[in-house]
């Protein structure tokens, strides 16, 4: 494994009396593509939200390139720093949460003009060579709400980008689509990964998980239960708690597959 | 009728007067409101239990005794003003209370993922308010500024009492000319009418217009 782009050391988050995060550590290599599974309530999008301070951390340590923080409380130069991390990580979130009043292309271009500094032309510039990018160059003048879910998660991805991040964080990025819009998004993720974008995903999606990852986290109760490459967590999980989760969501697909009752959330 | 027409342009004329004090008060109130709201929402030391002290006041006391402390009270203090200025600045402290406590909860309402989106690209705090926030709020926070502003052009009325010359005073004067009453304050309060439902309908099409993306 080379150098690793992101790592995470020692994190806890607690809420209230309850552990959601029980010193989790981790690194993700430059151009590794990492899936994080596990049950709802594991602690999967904390840890993604303490990874750019979205949610502070009650303890542990963060590094992005060079660029390492403790959890806090910060001083004034470290939450710089905390800054700086976020830019160089991009986030894209279950609910795309794109600027409701501003266009797509507008959405995308924010980033670069306000934080990166860049101008009007150059950040359009770039906004539209993403939108390419993900599909979507006819919808630049549209606004969010005249956008299906598929297409506001492609333009937030493209959001991402443009800020030209060292890795991005995916949490959950395709369980508020309705089913047939899942596929769009998946492609455009897929088609970074080839690229050699570093990756952190949460995600239920298995078969996405299967075919691009580098490499799946299975956790439960604020810690990694078992990690390795798709072949040994889906085709011989050695833990108990991994193979119950497997069975889950392989029973529920199913049933939703057979048309029966639909899964329930 | 003839004394409704003869006194018609005088009216007119005083309404300019009246429309000048809301537009102004409102334009002066908008920036306090939102710089109140921006305190208390960033919840900026200091300042925010200030701000916090001036709604409560302006919110606890009437208008017309707001307007005496200024027009009378602060020459005691070696502040003398003219009858005008002092007019503008007590409905625009007043109405700025109002509109900082719409900005807050239209503030309030934008949801958290907004935040986390723009801290997300590495914006700070402040940017996220300027680009994000706040001119989702101030959509948020139209119709109330609307409300606002109708009260607000219908309060100029106290100003007549410091002796300024818009609508209500020049129709007093008028009366103590003529004495019919009940003619020439009909008149006025067909202009205030008037003035309300056209402000109402320019409220109307702005709303209209920075709702086009929702």
């Amino acid at each position: 494994m080379s150098e690793p782009m992101l790592t995470a050391e020692g994190l806890v988050k607690r809420f209230g009396s309850q552990v959601v995060l029980d010193g989790i550590s981790l690194a993700v290599a430059r151009g590794e593509v990492v899936v994080v599974i596990g049950p709802s309530g594991s602690g999967k999008s904390t840890l993604l939200r303490c990874l750019t301070f979205l949610e502070e951390p009650d303890a542990g340590h963060v590094a992005v390139g060079r660029r390492s923080v403790s959890a806090g409380p910060h001083t004034r130069e470290e939450t710089g720093v905390i800054r700086q991390l976020r830019q160089s990580t991009g986030f894209v979130f279950q609910s795309f949460n794109l600027f409701p009043h501003m266009t797509a292309l507008q959405n995308v271009m924010e980033g670069p003009i306000t934080v990166l500094g860049l101008s009007a032309a150059a950040a359009r510039e770039r906004g539209m060579a993403l939108l390419v990018k993900v599909g979507l160059r006819e919808k630049a003048a549209v606004y969010p709400a005249f956008l299906s879910g598929g297409q506001q998660q492609r333009v937030a991805i493209a959001r991402a980008l443009a800020m030209e991040p060292q890795a991005i964080l995916f949490d959950e990025p395709t369980s508020a689509l309705d089913p047939e819009l899942v596929g769009e998004v998946l492609q455009v993720m897929k088609a970074l990964a080839q690229e050699g974008m570093t990756m952190l995903i949460v995600s239920h999606e298995m078969g996405f998980a299967r075919e691009v990852a580098d490499r799946v986290i299975m956790m439960d109760g604020g810690v990694i239960v078992e990690e390795g490459t798709p072949e040994q967590i889906f085709a011989h999980p050695r833990e108990e708690r991994t193979r119950r989760f497997l069975n889950t969501i392989l029973t529920r697909s199913m049933e939703s597959a057979q048309g029966g009752s639909p899964p329930c959330e | 009728m003839e004394l409704a027409l003869s006194s018609l342009h005088l009216l007119i004329a005083a309404s300019a007067v009246t429309i000048g004090l809301a537009v102004a008060a409102m334009a002066i109130g908008l920036v306090i409101g939102l710089l109140a709201a921006i305190t208390r929402v960033g919840k900026v030391p200091v300042l925010e239990q200030f701000v916090r002290g001036y709604v409560s006041l302006i919110r606890g006391t009437p208008l017309l005794v707001q307007l005496f402390m200024i027009y009378y009270g602060l020459p005691q203090l070696g502040l003398p003003l003219e009858p005008i200025p002092s007019g503008i600045i007590a409905l625009s402290l007043n109405v700025g209370a109002y509109l900082s406590e719409s900005f807050r909860a239209a503030i309030l309402s934008v949801p958290k993922g907004q935040y986390e989106a723009g801290l997300s690209l590495g914006m700070s705090y402040w940017t996220v308010m300027r680009r994000i926030i706040i001119p989702q709020s101030i959509r948020t926070a139209l119709p109330t500024i609307g409300n606002s502003f109708i009260s607000l052009l219908k309060d100029t009325s106290l100003v007549s009492v410091i002796t300024v010359t818009e609508l209500l005073r020049a129709t007093t004067l008028v009366i103590a000319r003529t004495f019919q009453p009940l003619t020439l304050y009909a008149e006025a309060a067909l202009i205030y009418w008037l003035l309300s439902s056209g402000f109402s309908l320019l409220q109307e099409r702005i709303e209209r217009r920075v709702s086009r993306h929702v």
